[in-house]
């Protein structure tokens, strides 16, 4: 007989349960994999990671007709998003540009369209998700905020299937082929025809927005043995954007791309795992300023190289756990320059573009203890030379103990993380035009001391509720004081414009799951305190994405095998911004006196979502599944602030306060999806 | 279940008792005036207004009663105020009594209701047009693109201001849009567009070019780079204003001790064009 004492167990992606198992007797397991049912919920594991299963995303409730990965993650407690135009998410409060999204371990340097509507990640393509939040063993290091994992499957395909989308704003298809018993293909792409259809609905007084995009994606997996796997990853997207703002004949522009490139290998050995990825990423953005004569571009971009890989050693004694790691960047950051026509000599100086190189060898170690108790240790050497020869040498750590009962988890972590990758720009909504710098002599590397506390319960059956804790203690947290003229500027140099801070954010997350028959819900709360300082503001203040209250419900009900119905609800505290204080008139134009820096808050947000689905399957030689899907946007209609200034009517000599609301209104979209 | 939950809704409780008071600052004078070399000085005085949830009246801003000095260090005038409705708001201090000479400085004051404003500015000599060009805009027949050359005077950097009046529909001159300009290179040939000022008080949809069949007055001031820093933020407060997607300009940069605004003594030289 043998008794199980510890058992840790981890939810990967695609339903499988891997578990490490320790017991008292004579015989060891080394490992069992139990393979489980699809969920239609997130899994969150004893790590606090998030994993999504592929059931998940397909449940996920649609916008615009897709199920998007990052848009379902937005869901979660601690996971925000400022404004229903921010291209971004805020993990725990950190900024952005703090969390690194990997495309099957391809870092994606923007991995929105525009406006958050969806992710670059093709959802027929990517179906599976990994979350890690504040706490993160050393293998995930070289950021600070969330590390999330899009992959697609990563078995060989063993039949012919199909997917194809039509929504209103967009259409895609996907396609995986079996070639031979040991090789598969795999292709999505997408387009949209938002102006189509949208059009009357990016309209607004004097303003029309224009947007458009396409993404492409490849994937290859070859598994010429049962002990090795090879895929390949290919992915573009495009993206383009205007604004035409009629009280000034000026049109605002956006283009960016994304190309990544990569090819990784998974060998079992009998003494280890290893896997190994060589990848090349790449992403451009230019900020277009047209006004009839003056044309105004401002090209950014970065282009990087990499490579990395980890090896899970699993011939050591029962108690004992390694897992190493190492990973080399090599990036060239285009620091943001202008190309200007049309006020007086045409100009532009493309700057030098500096090399960077960061790299890291992990570590961590595990060990079983007695009562259930695990502790686990990491440790990250991150070595980084810039331009000018600036090198810095940084030993990153991490501890982490954790507990395991029956009916729940608990996991305590502290850890010392580092970010040599700075972005930065005009915009608080993490627009695709804030532009990447490599941490320098001018803007050091940020810095985190993370230390958090998550655990997870599951008191009935059809109950769980996991709650977590989190302070992070910042520093050298970059703060853009740029104007847009600015960068017109002879001698300009984006550097010169950056201020580095300290601070920190503190906060708590708890969440509900229920599934129970037919019914799946889920209620999160999440409460976040950031606070910042900067040289010359007297004040600290709060981060610009900080949402200090959000509560999001989520129910969805399979009424019978072809219906389900699912509505989302959001609730958050207006995003923090620096108020008016006062107003006067130069040139007959209202000028604004701004307060202290982020110490006002807007009203606060609120949003319902609902959807239907009708699913249906064709018989015939040929079965094929189908789903009809309606879903509405801000069923309620309500006016969600995005921002708060002032006008005059000149006729009536009266000013008053404007608040600028969301275009996301009573937004209907139908989509049909069709699929083998 | 209770345990976890009490402590949580207290803790929302409490976060979500009392809205904090709106930060508001103090009302100050606002200064807008400048003197041209050989012109006299025109000054806008108003007081700021405090922005609330309710609406406000312009007209309580306006300051008629002020007593607004000029000072070029050897002798003071007093600007006289009235009423003008080809301002917005419809009242400016003027006087015809002391005429700007390039060199000397000259200290604007301004008093009102225990509130002083001050402002000294050093009037640098004014940079000759050279000549201006129109060019046809592609798509409209009814108006022309203009364009100023100069040359950049010796003691670059040098820090330019445009403004433009249409004779018959501006009562005075505007100040151009992206009118802010910095010659770094002594000697250069430069050319700068004139874009129309764009006005709160403009309806129908806004033109940067000038209409065919006006006269224009096209107007390069040579500015202290105070003033010139000044102008060049209140381009991008009027270039950013109400976008969602850039964050706030910050505040004007101004040269107005204890108020806000700009005062500016500036060499100023000027060419009629006749638009055709």
């Amino acid at each position: 007989m043998y008794f199980v004492t510890a058992f840790g167990a981890m939810m990967a992606p695609g339903g499988h349960v891997c578990a490490q198992t320790a017991l008292s007797d004579t015989l060891s397991l080394r490992e069992v994999q139990v393979t489980a049912g699809g969920s239609v919920r997130p899994r969150i594991s004893s790590d606090a990671s998030i994993n999504f299963g592929k059931e998940a995303l397909a449940a996920a409730p649609r916008a615009f007709g897709e199920a998007d990965a990052l848009r379902f993650m937005r869901m979660l407690p601690g996971i925000t998003s400022a404004s229903d135009y921010a291209s971004g998410a805020s993990v725990d409060g950190m900024d952005y540009s703090q969390n690194l999204y990997r495309l099957n371990g391809i870092p994606v340097h923007f991995p929105y369209h525009f406006g958050g509507i969806f992710s670059v990640f093709s959802p027929a393509m990517y179906r599976s998700a990994t979350l890690h939040k504040s706490i993160k063993d050393a293998a995930e290091n070289g950021t600070l905020g969330g590390v999330a994992e899009i992959e697609s499957s990563n078995g060989v395909a063993d039949r012919l299937s199909a997917e194809a989308n039509v929504g209103m704003i967009a259409s895609s298809a996907w396609l995986t082929v079996p070639v031979t018993d040991c090789l598969s293909l795999s292709g999505s792409g997408r387009v949209s025809y938002i102006d189509a259809l949208y059009a009357p609905l990016m309209r607004s007084g004097g303003m029309q927005a224009s947007y458009n995009l396409a993404d492409a994606d490849f994937c290859a997996v070859y598994a010429p043995g049962s002990a090795d796997r090879l895929r390949a990853t290919f992915h573009y997207n495009g993206d383009n954007v205007s604004y035409l703002d009629g009280s000034y004949s000026l049109t605002t522009a956006l283009e960016w791309h994304n190309l990544l490139a990569g090819i990784d290998w998974e060998h079992e050995a009998q003494r280890s795992v290893m896997r190994h990825q060589l990848y090349y990423t790449r992403f451009h953005n230019t900020l277009g300023l047209e006004m009839e004569q003056i044309e105004l571009h401002a090209p950014t971009g970065i282009d990087e190289a990499g490579a990395r890989g980890s090896v899970d050693f699993t011939a050591l004694p029962a108690m004992w756990e390694l897992a190493a790691g190492y990973g080399a960047r090599f990036y060239t950051v285009e620091p943001q320059w202008v190309r200007l026509a049309g006020m007086g000599q045409d100009s532009g100086v493309r700057r030098d573009a500096p090399n960077s190189f960061e790299g890291a060898v992990t570590a961590d170690l595990q060990r079983r203890l007695p009562r259930r108790w695990t502790v686990k240790g990491g440790v990250a050497l991150n070595l980084f030379c810039g331009a000018g020869g600036y090198t810095r040498f940084y030993p990153d750590w991490r501890l982490t103990l954790s507990r395991t009962w029956s009916r729940g988890s608990l996991t305590l972590h502290a850890g010392r993380y580092h970010q040599f990758l700075h972005q930065v720009g005009f915009s608080d909504l993490g627009m695709s035009s804030n532009f990447k710098l490599a941490a320098s002599r001018d803007i050091p590397p940020q810095r985190s001391y993370t230390f958090a506390i998550a655990g997870a319960y599951r008191p009935l059956g059809w109950l769980t509720i996991n709650a977590d804790a989190y302070y992070k203690a910042v520093g050298n947290q970059p703060e853009y004081l740029g104007a847009v003229l600015d960068i017109l500027d002879a001698g300009y140099r984006a550097e010169d414009y950056v201020l580095t801070g300290h601070g920190y954010n503190a906060g708590v997350n708890i969440s509900g799951r229920v599934e129970a028959g037919p019914v799946t819900a889920m209620a999160s709360y999440g409460y976040c305190h950031t606070r910042r300082r900067i040289p010359g503001e007297p004040h600290p203040f709060s981060a610009s994405n900080e949402l200090r209250h959000t509560a999001t419900a989520f129910a969805s009900w399979s009424v019978d095998r072809h219906w389900s119905l699912s509505a989302t609800f959001n609730l958050a505290s207006g995003h923090p911004y620096t108020p008016v204080t006062a107003i006067y008139f130069i040139g007959e134009r209202l000028m604004m006196e701004y307060g202290h820096r982020n110490s006002a808050r807007l009203p606060m947000y609120h949003r319902l979502d609902v959807g239907a689905s009708y699913r249906f399957g064709s018989g015939g030689r040929f079965p094929l599944r189908h789903e009809v899907n309606l879903s509405v946007i801000n069923a309620y209609g309500h006016a969600n602030v995005e921002m708060t200034t002032f006008s005059v009517n000149t006729i009536t000599g009266l000013y008053g306060r404007r608040d600028i609301s969301s275009l996301y209104r009573f937004l209907p979209s139908v989509s049909y999806t069709v699929s083998f | 279940m209770y345990r976890l939950l009490f402590p949580l809704l207290m803790l929302m409780l409490a976060a979500c008792a009392g809205k904090p008071e709106p930060e508001v600052a103090p009302v100050r004078l606002v200064i807008e005036g400048y003197m041209d070399s050989g012109g006299y000085p025109d000054v806008l005085v108003n007081m700021s207004m405090v922005p609330s949830d309710e609406e406000g009246s312009v007209v309580e801003s306006v300051v008629k009663w002020g007593f607004v000095t000029l000072s070029d260090g050897e002798s003071e005038v007093v600007l006289t105020g009235g009423v003008d409705y080809d301002y917005f708001p419809p009242y400016h201090y003027y006087s015809y009594q002391m005429k700007g000479e390039p060199g000397k400085t000259y200290t604007l004051t301004a008093n009102y209701h225990g509130m002083t404003a001050t402002s000294t500015v050093t009037m640098p000599y004014p940079t000759p047009i050279d000549r201006v060009e129109m060019a046809p805009v592609a798509g409209c027949d009814t108006v022309r693109h203009i364009t100023v050359h100069f040359k950049a005077p010796a003691d670059c950097p040098a820090y330019y201001h445009l403004s433009a009046q249409v004779i018959g529909e501006d009562g005075h001159p505007y100040p151009c849009m992206l009118g802010a300009h910095e010659v770094v290179h002594p000697g250069e040939e430069v050319s700068l567009p004139v874009y129309r000022g764009n006005s709160n008080r403009q309806t129908g949809s806004y033109t940067s070019d000038m209409p065919v069949g006006r006269k224009v007055v096209v107007r390069l001031s040579r500015v202290t780079r105070d003033v010139f820093l000044f102008w060049r933020a209140y381009d991008n407060a009027s270039l950013v204003a109400g976008s969602v997607f850039v964050g706030a300009p910050g505040s004007l940069a101004s040269n107005v001790a204890d108020g806000y605004g700009v005062w500016s003594a500036q060499g100023t030289s000027a060419a009629l064009v006749d638009v055709q």
